[in-house]
C-alpha cells in the first residue's frame, strides 16, 4: 500500500529494490549525442512504484531530452531503458510505452485547437470509438476532468481553440489520465502548473496523491522549486546531461537544490578582459516597455557593451529581442528609443537563418546589399570583396563558393553572424544563436564580439547558455515577462544567473501564465508596442 | 482571461459556441452572403420569385455545391486540390460516354479515378511534396484524359439521371432538397464518425493525432479518396443537368469551390470542415455570376466582376480574423 512505497528513496536506484523487486522504470548509464552537444550523459535513474520523484535543472539540463527517451520518442546512443524486470531495446517507441501505461503531459501538444474536448479525448482513445462515441467520449472526459479539478467548469462540448489556456492545461491532463487505475502507470507532467491557477495547481497534486496511494509513479518536471519541495517525493537535480544529486524532497532545501544546479561550481575560467565600458554614448534606451508578455522592461545600452538576457528557456527574451527589433524603424516611440542601426542574429537558423540555395558568399552578404550594390545593381566584386574579408576574420572553413549547407551548423551559424556584422549596423541582436554550437566556434566568435565592441558596436545577448553570460557586460535575468534581476561585471556569473532564474518563485506564477500564453502562441503580436 | 475560467460552461449545451462576436460573425458570414445574393437576384429578377423560378436558378447551382464537398475533404487538411475542376470534367465526360451504354465500364473508370486520387495522397504524404504540386499536375491527367474520351462536347445522360436532376417537385426547389440531403451526408461523416473527427483534428494539429497513434497516411488516403467520390458525384450532376458530356464544362469550378469552402468557414490551414457553411458558400458563389448576366454585365467583365465579389467576402472574413489570436 502507500505507506510503504515511497520509503526507500536513495541513490542510484539500489535503493529502490524494496519489497516488490523492481523499480517501476529504472535507466542506466543513458546517453544521448546531438551533433556537437552531449544531451545526456550518462544517466542512472530509477524510478519507484507510487513515488512523486521531482526533476529540475536549468536550460539544457537534459530534462526534455530525458523525458524523451522514457518516452519511447528519442532512442538513446547508449544504456539501457528497463520497465519492471523488462529491458526496452530498440523497438522501444512511443506506442509501446503508452501501452505499458506510460503517459505525458506536454504544454498544448495532445490538442487540437479545431476540435472539441471530448472529440479530441476521443481521438488520443482507441477504446472511445465506435458505436455511441461521441457520448461515451463526453461522459469519459467529463469524469476524469471532475476526477482531477473538482468543480472545473469546463464544458466536454467546448472548442478548444476557444478555451482560456489554463482551462486546455487541465483538459490535457485529464485526457492523459482517462483510465488512471490499472492502466497509467508512470505519468509524467512537464511544467503542468505554469498555466493553472494555484487552487487548480493544489488539485492537481492532491490528485497526484491519490494516484500515488494507487501505485501510480509520477514524474514531475517544474521550474518551480517550492512546488518541487512540496509536492514530491523526492528530487533529482540535473545539470550538463547528467543527474547531479537527488534528495529526499522534504529533508532538503531551495539553496542547497539551486547550489546542485550550479550555483557553486563558479565559473573561475572567464575572460579576464572584463572591462567597464558604459562610457560610450547611448545607442538604445527602453523605459518601462510593456507588451502582453513584458512587463515594465527598462534598459539601457552604449556604445561598446554587451549586455545579457539571461533565465530560463521562454520567460520573454526572445520576445524582448523581437519587441527591440520592430522599434529600429520607428526611431522613437514611447518606450523604445533608438539611434543607430540594428542587425539581427537569429538562433533558428534552418527556418529563420540560412538561404539554403545560396552559397556562403551570398548568405554572408545577404544584410548588407547596400554596400554592394549601386543604383540598384549589386556589384559581383564588391560582394566577393566583402565574403572573403569575412570568410577570413572569422576563420570560416570554406570558399566563397561553398554551398551553405555543405558547412557544419557551428559554422553556419558564424556564416550569420557575418551577415550581421557586415552590415553598419550599431546594435547587434543576438537571439541565442550559438545553442549547440561547438566550443572552439564560441571562443572565435567571442573574440569577434570582442573585436567589434571596441570599434563601438553593441551587443544585446540572449543566451541558454549561462557559462556565455559570462562574456556580457551586464546580463539582465528575466523570468515571467519581468527583469528580475541585474548583474554587472562580476556578478554576471553562471551561479548568479541561476540563482536569479529560479528567485522570487512565490511572486512571478502570475507572471509565468502571461509569458506561457505568448510563447504557446507561437504567432508574434506585432501590436504589442502600442499599449 | 486567466482569472474567468468558466467561460467555456456557461453556454446552453446544445448551443454551438460562439466565442465572441468575430467568430459569430465570421459563422455567420456564408447565411449572410447567401441572403444577399438571394435577395438581390429575387428584387432584380421577378420571374425568380416562385418555386418554379428559384429551381431554374439553384438548379445549375448543384454540380458546384457538390465539387465544393470534394475540395473540403481536402482543405480540412490544410491542403489544396487545384484539380477539382478536371475531375469533375472527367466524371462528366466518363459518365456521358458510358453510363448509359455500359454502365459497367463506366463504373470501373469511377474506381480507377477514386485510386488514382488516393495514389496522389499517399504521394502527397510519403513524399512530402506540396499538395499543390500534385494536384495541379493530376489536373492535367484528368483533362487529358477527358480529352481523349470527348475532343468536343458529346454523349448522353441516362434517363434516370436526367430525370432526377430535373426533378421538380411543386412545393420545393429540388436544388434546396438536394442541398439538405448533401448537408446531412457531409455532416454525419466530418463530426458523427470517428474517423471525420480525426480529419479536423489532423488539420489543426498533426502532431498530436500523429501522437495518439494514427496514420498520417491514412487520414490522407481516407481524405482524397472522399475528395474523388464527391468529385465524381459532382460531374454525375453536370451530367444530368446538362445531358452531355463537356471536359471544360466545370474547368471553372476549381477556384469557385475553392472560395465556396472559405466563404462557407474553412480555413486554409486546415482543421474545419463545415458542411453547412461550404453548401450556402457555393449557393451564394454560383448565385454571383448568375445575377451578373441577369444584370447584363458583359460576358468579358462577368468572370472579373464575380472575382471582385469573392476578393470583398474572403478579405472580410480575414479582416475578422486579424483580430484572433
Amino acid at each position: 500500500m502507500g505507506d510503504a512505497t515511497h520509503r526507500s528513496p536513495q541513490r542510484g536506484g539500489e535503493g529502490m529494490a524494496d519489497s516488490v523487486g523492481h523499480p517501476l522504470l529504472r535507466l542506466s548509464s543513458v546517453t544521448k549525442r546531438y551533433g556537437n552537444t552531449k544531451a545526456l550523459a550518462g544517466v542512472d535513474l530509477a524510478i519507484g512504484r507510487g513515488e512523486i520523484v521531482g526533476i529540475v535543472g536549468h536550460n539544457g539540463a537534459g530534462k526534455s531530452t530525458l523525458m524523451r527517451v522514457i518516452l519511447g520518442i528519442t532512442s538513446p546512443d547508449a544504456g539501457a531503458v528497463e520497465f519492471g524486470t523488462e529491458l526496452l531495446g530498440g523497438a522501444y517507441s512511443l506506442p509501446r510505452a503508452h501501452s505499458l501505461g506510460i503517459r505525458i503531459v506536454f504544454q498544448e501538444l495532445a490538442l487540437c485547437p479545431s476540435l472539441r474536448v471530448f472529440e479530441n479525448a476521443s481521438l488520443s482513445r482507441s477504446d472511445l470509438r465506435g458505436r455511441r462515441w461521441r457520448r461515451r467520449s463526453r461522459e469519459v472526459i467529463a469524469e476524469s476532468l471532475e476526477d482531477v479539478f473538482p468543480g472545473n467548469r469546463v464544458s466536454p462540448r467546448a472548442a478548444i481553440g476557444q478555451l482560456p489556456l489554463a482551462q486546455r492545461q487541465m483538459v490535457e491532463i485529464a485526457q492523459a489520465v482517462i483510465g488512471e487505475v490499472g492502466e497509467v502507470s508512470l505519468l509524467v507532467l512537464d511544467e503542468p502548473t505554469s498555466a493553472l491557477s494555484k487552487e487548480s495547481a493544489e488539485q492537481l497534486f492532491n490528485f497526484l496523491r491519490r494516484l500515488r496511494s494507487k501505485g501510480v509513479s509520477t514524474i514531475l518536471i517544474s521550474h518551480r522549486m517550492q512546488e518541487v519541495l512540496n509536492n514530491t517525493d523526492r528530487t533529482i537535480v540535473m545539470r550538463d546531461g547528467r543527474v547531479v544529486g537527488e534528495r529526499r524532497s522534504n529533508e532538503t532545501s531551495n539553496d542547497e537544490l539551486l547550489a546542485l544546479m550550479g550555483g557553486t561550481s563558479a565559473g573561475t575560467a572567464g575572460p579576464s578582459t572584463r572591462r567597464q565600458r558604459s562610457e560610450g554614448q547611448p545607442l538604445l534606451d527602453v523605459r518601462d516597455l510593456s507588451t502582453r508578455r513584458l512587463h515594465g522592461i527598462t534598459l539601457e545600452v552604449r556604445r561598446g557593451e554587451v549586455v545579457g538576457l539571461a533565465g530560463l528557456d521562454g520567460q520573454g527574451q526572445h520576445e524582448l529581442l523581437l519587441e527591440l527589433w520592430r522599434a529600429r524603424h520607428r526611431w522613437r516611440t514611447r518606450a523604445v528609443r533608438c539611434w543607430g542601426q540594428m542587425a539581427f542574429v537569429t538562433g533558428d537558423r534552418q527556418s529563420a537563418g540560412i538561404f539554403p540555395l545560396w552559397d556562403l558568399a551570398r548568405n554572408a552578404s545577404a544584410s548588407a546589399m547596400g554596400d554592394i550594390s549601386s543604383f540598384g545593381l549589386l556589384k559581383p566584386a564588391r560582394e566577393v570583396a566583402l565574403a572573403e574579408r569575412w570568410i577570413e576574420r572569422l576563420a570560416i572553413r570554406g570558399r566563397g563558393l561553398s554551398g551553405i549547407l555543405e558547412l557544419s551548423g557551428g559554422t553556419q551559424q558564424k556564416v550569420l553572424v557575418a551577415r550581421a556584422l557586415a552590415t553598419r549596423a550599431d546594435i547587434v541582436l543576438l537571439d541565442d544563436p550559438f545553442r549547440g554550437v561547438d566550443v572552439a566556434t564560441k571562443r572565435e566568435t567571442y573574440q569577434l564580439i570582442d573585436e567589434e565592441t571596441a570599434k563601438g558596436r553593441a551587443f544585446i545577448w540572449f543566451s541558454t547558455e549561462n557559462a556565455e553570460l559570462e562574456e556580457c557586460d551586464r546580463v539582465y535575468v528575466l523570468r515571467g515577462g519581468r527583469m528580475v534581476t541585474e548583474l554587472s561585471g562580476d556578478e554576471a556569473r553562471e551561479d548568479r544567473v541561476i540563482a536569479a532564474s529560479f528567485a522570487s518563485e512565490a511572486s512571478a506564477n502570475r507572471d509565468d501564465v502571461a509569458a506561457l500564453g505568448a510563447s504557446s502562441g507561437k504567432r508574434i503580436a506585432a501590436q504589442g508596442g502600442r499599449s | 482571461m486567466i482569472g474567468s475560467p468558466a467561460v467555456g460552461s456557461l453556454r446552453h449545451p446544445t448551443l454551438p459556441d460562439f466565442g465572441d462576436w468575430r467568430q459569430a460573425t465570421s459563422d455567420a458570414l456564408p447565411v449572410l452572403a447567401l441572403i444577399g445574393m438571394l435577395v438581390c437576384t429575387l428584387v432584380i429578377v421577378p420571374a425568380s420569385r416562385s418555386v418554379g423560378g428559384l429551381d431554374l436558378l439553384l438548379s445549375p447551382a448543384v454540380p458546384l455545391v457538390i465539387a465544393s464537398f470534394s475540395q473540403m475533404f481536402v482543405i480540412v487538411l490544410g491542403d489544396i486540390d487545384l484539380g477539382t475542376g478536371y475531375l469533375v470534367g472527367l466524371a462528366n465526360v466518363v459518365s456521358a460516354r458510358y453510363l448509359a451504354s455500359s454502365p459497367a465500364t463506366a463504373i470501373g473508370l469511377f474506381a480507377v479515378i477514386i485510386v488514382a486520387y488516393m495514389a496522389a495522397g499517399a504521394l502527397i504524404q510519403l513524399r512530402r511534396i506540396p499538395s499543390i504540386i500534385v494536384t495541379l499536375g493530376a489536373s492535367f491527367i484528368w483533362l487529358g484524359w477527358a480529352l481523349v474520351i470527348f475532343p468536343i462536347p458529346g454523349g448522353t445522360s441516362p434517363a434516370w439521371l436526367s430525370s432526377l436532376m430535373n426533378w421538380s417537385p411543386s412545393i420545393i426547389p429540388s436544388a434546396v432538397v438536394f442541398a439538405a440531403v448533401l448537408c446531412v451526408i457531409g455532416q454525419y461523416i466530418t463530426h458523427r464518425t470517428v474517423y471525420g473527427t480525426l480529419m479536423r483534428g489532423a488539420g489543426s494539429n498533426r502532431l498530436a493525432v500523429t501522437r495518439f497513434g494514427w496514420s498520417m497516411l491514412r487520414i490522407r488516403l481516407v481524405c482524397y479518396g472522399l475528395a474523388a467520390v464527391f468529385g465524381i458525384v459532382a460531374g454525375l450532376s453536370l451530367t444530368g443537368i446538362t445531358s452531355s458530356g463537356d471536359p471544360n464544362a466545370s474547368s471553372n469550378y476549381t477556384l469557385l469551390a475553392i472560395a465556396s469552402v472559405i466563404l462557407g468557414g474553412g480555413s486554409f490551414s486546415g482543421g474545419r470542415a463545415l458542411p453547412l457553411g461550404t453548401v450556402m458558400g457555393a449557393f451564394a458563389i454560383s448565385l454571383v455570376g448568375q445575377l451578373l448576366v441577369f444584370l447584363n454585365v458583359s460576358s468579358a467583365y462577368q468572370a472579373g466582376a464575380q472575382g471582385v465579389i469573392l476578393v470583398a467576402v474572403l478579405a472580410g472574413r480575414a479582416l475578422l480574423r486579424i483580430g484572433e489570436r
